[in-house]
Formats: C-alpha cells, structure tokens, sequence
C-alpha cells in the first residue's frame, strides 16, 4: 500500500511537473524518467511510474486517457527484449535501452494520435520527428540517467521505490 | 538470453498495455470524464503557479542567452504585433462588409461579445493534436465549440470542457478544419494544421491567392473575420484541382499567458 501511494504521488508531481513546464518546449517527463528508470535497473518501478504517470499527464493534458500509458508499454517492451538479450557491457545496455525505447515512444505516439484522430500517418512527417522530437529526448532521457545514477551511487543499498 | 528475465518482465508490461486498452475504451465511451474534472480542479492552482514559475525560468534563460534584445520584451511585442495586424484586418474587413459583400459571404458585423478571460496552464505539443489547457470551464459556462480569441485572433476552439479547466484545439492542430477565406481575393478553403505549419488546404485550383494576403474566418460555427494570419507561402500543383497555402499565425502560443472565450456571441 505504501509503495502503491509513493508511486501514485510521484507520478501525479511528474505529470504537473510535466504541464507546468510545457511551457518550455516540447517533452515528455513520464517517457524521459520511465526510461531512465528502466535503465538503471529499476525496472518494476519504471514500468508502473510509466504507467501511472501516462494516466495522469493524459488527465491534466493530452485527454484520451490511456494512450501515454500505451505509448510507454510499447517502449518498454522492446526495452526488456534488449536487456533480456544483454547486448554488450551494462552501460551500453542502458544507453540502447534510452536510444531504442526513445525512437519507439515517438513512432508509437504518432501512429497513435494519427488513428485516434483519424488522420493519415505521413513517413516523411514521422522520420522529421524522429529527428527532432526523439533526439530531444534522447538527450533529456541520457541526463536523467546520469542524476539517477548518480544518486544511486551515492545510496548504493537503497532502492528509489522498492517493489 | 536472458528468457526467464524477458518472461517476468513482458508479463508486467503486457499487463500495463491491456489496462492501458481497457482505459482507451472507456475513455471514449465517457466513463473516465469525471475524474477528469476533479483532478483537473485539484491541480489547477499548482498548476497555475507552477506555470508561472515556469515561464520566469524560460524568461531568465532566455535573458542570459538574448545578446540583443530581452525575450520578454520581444513576447510581448510579438503579442502587440499580432494584436495591431488582427485589428488591421478587422478594419479591412469592416470596410469589405460595408463594401454589401457581407451579405453574399455571411460575414457577420463584429458584435459585443460576451467574453471570458482565461489563463493558460499549459500547451501540449503532441504532434497533430496540439491543445492548450485554459484555467476555466463548466464554472464559467464555457462550453464545447466556443472560439478563443485574442484581439480579434482567433486561437482555436475548446474541444473538452471539465468543472474547472477545458482543452483548447488551437488553429495549428490537424483536426481543427475551420472554413477560411482570403480577405482581399475571396478564394476560401480550410484551415488545418500540419508538421509544416498552419495550412489551408481545399483552395480551387483557378481562385487566386497571393503571399501576404489575410485569412479569416468564414463559417457558420464560427463568428466570421476573425484574423487566423496571413499567407506566407503557396503551394500549387499543376496536376491538382486545388491549391493550398502555407499561413503565418503571427503568434507564438508558448508566449502568450492569457486568451479570452467567447462565451456568449
């Protein structure tokens, strides 16, 4: 019950967090955090971060709740297929796993929206975005799992939330 | 390969997707609407500060990072700018009107609206559907359909209306399909947005457009000579019975604070 709250309330600051700060540009604090998690090996919490965190970012602003949510499963499952394969050293893993989950949130996404609006998907729209868009987050999603590990180094025997 | 590792992991996620569905579905069968209103009203003071906390970061590093000119100062000319261009082309668009054109077009004479001062609490930038949050909703009789405008600009139409908040469908999303019409050659078409900027598509091919001629708005949803922006660029394919034209909306949503709802008209 407790780690249910902690993750409840971490999620719902992320999303406000998310609102309040689109003011700046254009990204995705749930997908950046969720796979920066993910990265480090946190995985059960990531998963339900993302979950939780895309119900309420779609509640406070994207409407059609359930779709960040599904965007960021989509990511996820690829990312449990590349750790799952254990690609080289553990930190590549980790940056394939940002690079890859970033590319499929942003693919995911568009074809998504494009259904629910009952819009076309244009390939030339979709690769400009992932150009743009992806590489924005890419960049965020590395800077977070620099300060996420960062910290764990410092509390090596502490989980962020333990499942 | 790891199997027993991908085997636990996918079971967690595939759970999360199917919820994820479920909650899709019942999203648009309406169930999820109330909790849409709570939260919405729970957050919205955080929201709202939070916001302007927000805005002052961008503001201070864009100051440290400005060499010419302080970026506030340019947002706010940017929003003068755009306010002068809407009222000259209200003012062309009086005069068209006087000119008896407004009884062939249905351009309706511009009235004392009702009007409902909004405050924006945050944009989402999906590609495609791109919203703003506005502070207000079924509180202030704000309703599904009402334009918002600011000046005589029109910045798109409230999509979804909560207790206390409502999403705005701005002009540059690629549902917003308003009837437009050039106001110096009266060629009409659609305004919609794209990955390449605010469009107006549907133009027949033999009607004539120039660069920097003024859109407004022509519809019977939607107060008519509200200023969308203006051409920037022509897009016309011999092989196509229609034309289309890139259009510069003048205005950058991520610098204005407020708009207003036209609640009454």
């Amino acid at each position: 019950m407790k780690t249910f709250l902690k993750i409840l309330i971490i999620a719902i600051v992320v999303a406000i967090l998310n609102v309040c700060f689109s003011f700046l540009g254009s990204f995705n604090l749930v997908w950046i955090i969720g796979l920066a998690l993910f990265a480090v090996d946190e995985e059960n919490f990531a998963i339900w971060f993302g979950f939780a965190g895309g119900i309420f970012l779609d509640i406070l602003m994207h409407g059609n709740v359930g779709s960040t949510s599904l965007v960021f499963g989509a990511a996820m499952l690829f990312s449990v297929l590349l750790k799952g394969i254990s690609l080289g050293p553990k930190w590549v893993q980790s940056v394939l796993v940002i690079i890859v989950g970033s590319v499929v949130t942003i693919i995911s996404s568009y074809i998504l929206i494009s259904l629910l609006n009952d819009v076309p998907v244009v390939t030339q729209h979709l690769l400009q975005l992932v150009f743009t868009r992806g590489f924005v987050q890419i960049v965020l999603s590395l800077i977070a799992l620099g300060a996420i590990s960062f910290w764990k180094m410092q509390n090596p025997t502490r989980a962020i939330v333990k499942i | 390969m790891n199997f027993a590792y991908i085997k636990d992991k996918a079971l967690v996620v595939f759970g999360t997707l199917v919820l994820s569905v479920l909650l899709l579905l019942a999203n648009g069968m309406g169930l999820v609407k109330p909790v849409y209103s709570s939260l919405n009203a729970v957050v919205r003071p955080v929201e709202f500060w939070m916001g302007r906390v927000a805005l002052g970061i961008r503001n201070t590093f864009s100051t440290i990072t400005s060499i010419t000119s302080l970026k506030s100062q340019n947002s706010d000319l940017k929003i003068e700018k755009a306010k002068l261009e809407a009222q000259l082309g209200k003012l062309n668009e009086i005069q068209k009107e006087n000119e008896s054109l407004r009884t062939q077009l249905s351009l309706r004479p511009s009235k004392k609206w009702k009007l409902e001062m909004v405050r924006l609490l945050g944009i989402d930038h999906e590609v495609g559907a791109e919203h703003i949050i506005v502070d207000k909703g079924e509180n202030f009789k704000v309703e599904v359909g009402d334009p918002v405008i600011l000046g005589d600009m029109l910045i798109g139409q409230v999509s979804d209306v909560f207790e206390a908040t409502a999403r705005v469908k701005l002009v540059s999303n690629r549902d917003s399909n308003i009837y437009a019409i050039d106001q110096n050659t009266r060629a009409k078409g659609i305004i919609r947005g794209s990955l390449d900027g605010v469009v107006m598509e549907d133009i027949l091919g033999n009607e004539k457009i120039n660069s920097g001629d003024t859109i407004v708005t022509w519809s019977d949803k939607l107060p008519g000579g509200l200023v969308i922006g203006r051409i920037k660029s022509i897009d016309k394919n011999p092989t196509s019975a229609t034309q289309k034209a890139f259009v510069d909306v003048g205005l950058s949503f991520e610098d204005i604070s407020y708009a207003f709802v036209v609640i009454d008209r």
